[in-house]
Parts: C-alpha cells; sequence; structure tokens
C-alpha cells in the first residue's frame, strides 16, 4: 500500500521543467489582453443597457453588469496584464476568472466556446504554478536581482499534468461530440466550413479544387482530438502532440473566424512543449545582463 | 545538493486524492457524454441506427427539421423556375440526376453550389432576374463573362438570409434572391424572390406541371 500511495504521488507530483508553464501563462495573458482590448470600443454595444446581451443574451445573466463596465473592463485589463507578467499572479488570475464570468454569462454564445471555458484555464495556469517562472513573482521571490525572473528550473508537476488533464477532455469532449455529425463522418466538415458565410474567413474563394486534401485534413484532426487526451499524458509523445496541436489551431486561426478560442488553446499547449524551446528565450529575455 | 525530504505516507496519500478528485472533476464536467458510451466500434452506424433515428433525434446541422428521415442524400435533384419581371415563370434548369454537394443536407452550401453552377453555365443572367438593378444585372454579366470568374461568381452567392424554404411532400422548396450584396449594396430589396427552387433527393424530381394558382414560393413574395 505505502508502495501504491508512493507511485502515485510521484506521478502526480513528481517534478517537471518551470519555463514551459511561465511561457503559457505569459501566452494566455497576453490573449486574454488582446481579447479584452479589442472588446474595449465595442463594450456598451455587446454589454451596455440596450446592448446585445440585453437583447439575445442569457436571461440567467448577471444584468448588475450593465451598470459596472467600466469597472469591470478595468478588471479584466488589470487582471490579464497580471496574468501575462505574472505580477501577483494567483490574485490577477481570481480577478480575470470574477470578470470575465459575470460579462460572458450573459452572451456565452457569441464566444463560440472561449467565454465559457477560459476562465478554468486561467485558474489552472495560474495555481499550478505559472506565476513561478518568467514573472514579476519570480523576480521579487528571488531578492530582484538581476536575471530572478527567470525563475526556478523545477515546479511541482501536480499544476502542468492537471492541466493536461483539462485540455484532453476538452479535445476528447470535442471530438465526440462530432461522431453523431454526418459532416465530420464524411470528412466535409473543412469544405463546409471554409464555405460557410459564418465562419469562414475566405467564403469569396472556390475550395472545390481542394476537396480532397481538405477531407484528409479534416479526418486528421478529428484523430488529432481523439488522442491527444492519451498522447499529452505520455512522455514520449507529448511535445510532438503538442506541436500537432498547435499546428492544428494556428491552421484554424487562419482560415476560420471563431472568437479567441485558437489563442486560448495554443498558449495552453505551449506548457506541453520541451523546456529546451523555453529555457534559452527566457534566458535571453529575462536573463541577467553582460 | 540535499533533496527535500519526503512528505509522510498520509500526506502523500491526502495530496494524491485531491488532485485526483480535481481531476475527475474536471473529466465529469467536461466529458459528460463519455460517461454514457455503451460502445465505440462502428460509432457512425451506432450513433444513427441505434440512437439517432430512434430517438428521433437530428444531426445538429440539419437545415430542415421536417425532412423524411431518408432524405440526406449527398445528390439532390434541383429544378430551378426563374419568375420574371412580368410575374411568369419558366424552368431555367434541371438536374434530376442531382447536383452534387459538399454535405448531404440542404443548407447554405447547397444554394451555393446551386448558384455557382447556373451563373457560371450562363444558364441565369441579370436581365432574366426580377429583382435586380442595372448595377447589380452589369456586376452579374461582369462576373460572368470575364476576370476571375469563380472568385467573383462566389460573391453573388446566397447567404442564408438570402434565401427561404418550406418543407413540402414533394421537396423542399427554396425562394433564392440573387440580389449581388456586396456589389450591389442593395439589402432592402432581398424580400423579392426571384428563383423559386425545387430540391428533392436524386431520381424523384415530379414531373413540370406549371400551376394554375401558382403558390407563393413559386410566384415569389
Amino acid at each position: 500500500m505505502r508502495r501504491l500511495i508512493y507511485a502515485v504521488d510521484h506521478a502526480i507530483f513528481a517534478p517537471l521543467p518551470a519555463a514551459p508553464l511561465g511561457a503559457a501563462r505569459a501566452l494566455l495573458g497576453l490573449s486574454c489582453l488582446m481579447a479584452w482590448s479589442f472588446t474595449l470600443p465595442r463594450l456598451g454595444a455587446l454589454y451596455g443597457p440596450g446592448g446585445a446581451a440585453a437583447i439575445f443574451g442569457s436571461p440567467r445573466g448577471a444584468h448588475w453588469t450593465e451598470g459596472a463596465l467600466l469597472p469591470l473592463e478595468i478588471g479584466l485589463l488589470v487582471g490579464s496584464l497580471g496574468l501575462m507578467l505574472g505580477a501577483w499572479t494567483r490574485t490577477s488570475a481570481l480577478l480575470l476568472a470574477a470578470c470575465h464570468t459575470a460579462l460572458i454569462g450573459r452572451l456565452d454564445t457569441w464566444t463560440w466556446g472561449w467565454g465559457t471555458t477560459t476562465p478554468l484555464f486561467v485558474l489552472l495556469v495560474a495555481f499550478g504554478g505559472g506565476g513561478a517562472a518568467a514573472s514579476v513573482d519570480a523576480w521579487r521571490a528571488g531578492g530582484r536581482r538581476p536575471g530572478a525572473a527567470v525563475g526556478p528550473a523545477e515546479i511541482s508537476g501536480w499544476g502542468p499534468r492537471l492541466l493536461w488533464v483539462h485540455m484532453g477532455c476538452i479535445y476528447l469532449a470535442a471530438a465526440w461530440h462530432r461522431v453523431d455529425d454526418e459532416a465530420w463522418l464524411t470528412g466535409h466538415i473543412l469544405w463546409e466550413a471554409l464555405t460557410s458565410g459564418v465562419f469562414s474567413r475566405w467564403v469569396a474563394l472556390d475550395f472545390t479544387s481542394v476537396a480532397g486534401p481538405l477531407r484528409f485534413l479534416a479526418y486528421f484532426a478529428w484523430g488529432l482530438e481523439l488522442a491527444a487526451p492519451l498522447l499529452l499524458l505520455l512522455r514520449p509523445t507529448r511535445a510532438l502532440t503538442a506541436a500537432l496541436c498547435i499546428g492544428l489551431h494556428a491552421g484554424l486561426e487562419i482560415s476560420t473566424t471563431v472568437g479567441w478560442w485558437q489563442f486560448i488553446m495554443g498558449s495552453c499547449l505551449c506548457a506541453a512543449l520541451p523546456a529546451e524551446l523555453w529555457r534559452p528565450v527566457l534566458h535571453r529575455l529575462l536573463g541577467p545582463r553582460g | 545538493m540535499p533533496s527535500a525530504p519526503l512528505p509522510s505516507t498520509a500526506k502523500m496519500a491526502a495530496r494524491s486524492l485531491t488532485w485526483l478528485a480535481l481531476a475527475g472533476f474536471l473529466v465529469l464536467a467536461s466529458v459528460p457524454a463519455v460517461l454514457k458510451i455503451p460502445g465505440l466500434s462502428r460509432p457512425h452506424a451506432w450513433a444513427r441506427d441505434l440512437l439517432i433515428e430512434p430517438l428521433g433525434l437530428r444531426f445538429s446541422h440539419e437545415v430542415f427539421p421536417g425532412l423524411p428521415g431518408s432524405w440526406h442524400p449527398h445528390r439532390w435533384a434541383l429544378r430551378v423556375v426563374a419568375i420574371e419581371r412580368d410575374g411568369s415563370t419558366r424552368v431555367v434548369e434541371e438536374w434530376p440526376e442531382g447536383l452534387e454537394t459538399g454535405t448531404p443536407w440542404l443548407g447554405e452550401d447547397v444554394v451555393d453550389t446551386l448558384m455557382y453552377r447556373l451563373l457560371g453555365k450562363g444558364r441565369i443572367t441579370g436581365p432574366s432576374i426580377a429583382g435586380g438593378t442595372d448595377r447589380e444585372e452589369a456586376a452579374y454579366e461582369a462576373a460572368r463573362k470575364h476576370t476571375a470568374p469563380r472568385k467573383l461568381l462566389r460573391w453573388f452567392c446566397t447567404s442564408p438570409q438570402h434565401w427561404q424554404a418550406e418543407v413540402a411532400p414533394s421537396g423542399v422548396r427554396l425562394e433564392v434572391f440573387t440580389t449581388a450584396r456586396r456589389f450591389g449594396r442593395r439589402g432592402e430589396r432581398h424580400g423579392r424572390g426571384t428563383l423559386g427552387v425545387l430540391a428533392c433527393p436524386a431520381g424523384k424530381l415530379p414531373p413540370v406541371v406549371e400551376p394554375q394558382d401558382p403558390p407563393s414560393w413559386y410566384r415569389g413574395k
């Protein structure tokens, strides 16, 4: 029994490199900052009195937010900036998640899924150790010495592993949801999405000549989503799976307009890329000069 | 450098259980569908035969809820009827054996494909279509005859707000409004029907019968 407990504990808490989760946190904060900065000029039209949320939004939403748009927007921007910089990371994440939920809850159907799922990603990354590296918090913890912002080499592995479980759940839910969807079963989904006036960035182009490759890509993407939950958890396949998934999201971002979902997933997938990729970047950006 | 001392067994068990509970919560919250999987073999057949049809559920992208269950062909037989300026009608084009479309349900892409092929073959042109302005008709002609025809023609394809449909025993009847929204900026004219389209599974087009009292979809609004 003692051995079993030790083995389970080791599988969950064995240290992992700190740099990938730190980089993922910074990119996730940047994505949120971009998302809410772009929303800023339209905040009244979306969430203000008589705005889209009042007309089309969920009746269960927090309608008090109509009168608190400015504080909420400030909270969103400050929280995003804090998450990006890793400054008071957990407090920033809580602020961002709370303000985000209050606003998005009124108009969640307009966000293509990123609206409802982002707060959990933010909390998992921040509370799972994302603020330990590449952050103001690391600089403060390191006595404010030059280069201290790079942070420790390793953190407890429970945070990144929980994040991978969550990402696996997202992919599995997405992939299973498609087994009764004719467009996915027949491989026509990309053709349909690219010619749809709702989703496509390139609706004016004719994709008939590339219908075959699009079909292959559709099955490849579906297969990747089905396999990712397992492959992200296994060390030998983790980095390659993350890279393929990042490519998948980049391709979706280039070809379709579905909000900030690709940025959120792409940022979090960076936590599964090898530390050897991030360490030189962090040392160059944040390491001691000279 | 000395390594940190291991926590006690009780502490390891407690924190492991806490983590497993969190992960389990994520799984339960994120993947409710997974819990209902009775088997994963042949998911297509399983989903359609055992779940969707017996329970009366429909594919999420199905456009016309009233369609018979078997009407999801990849080839839609189509008959296109133009409504002239004087209100008379004429059959413009027929595909009795079916027009292959990207998806097996009748939706926006079917209308896109249809309009693209009609315009590309020159079977409908500006002057024959009611409701278009001179500028729009000129744009149609330019797009059909000249540069980058595919790209331009797709710009004339309708989008969902530009067509409507009703399900009838003989097929799906659509009114397609061919106003050139990107060139003509004439959104206010979309309410005028221009083409009537009868769509049904390949090989099942009924014979042409000129109606004495055309229904609204046939006349246009």
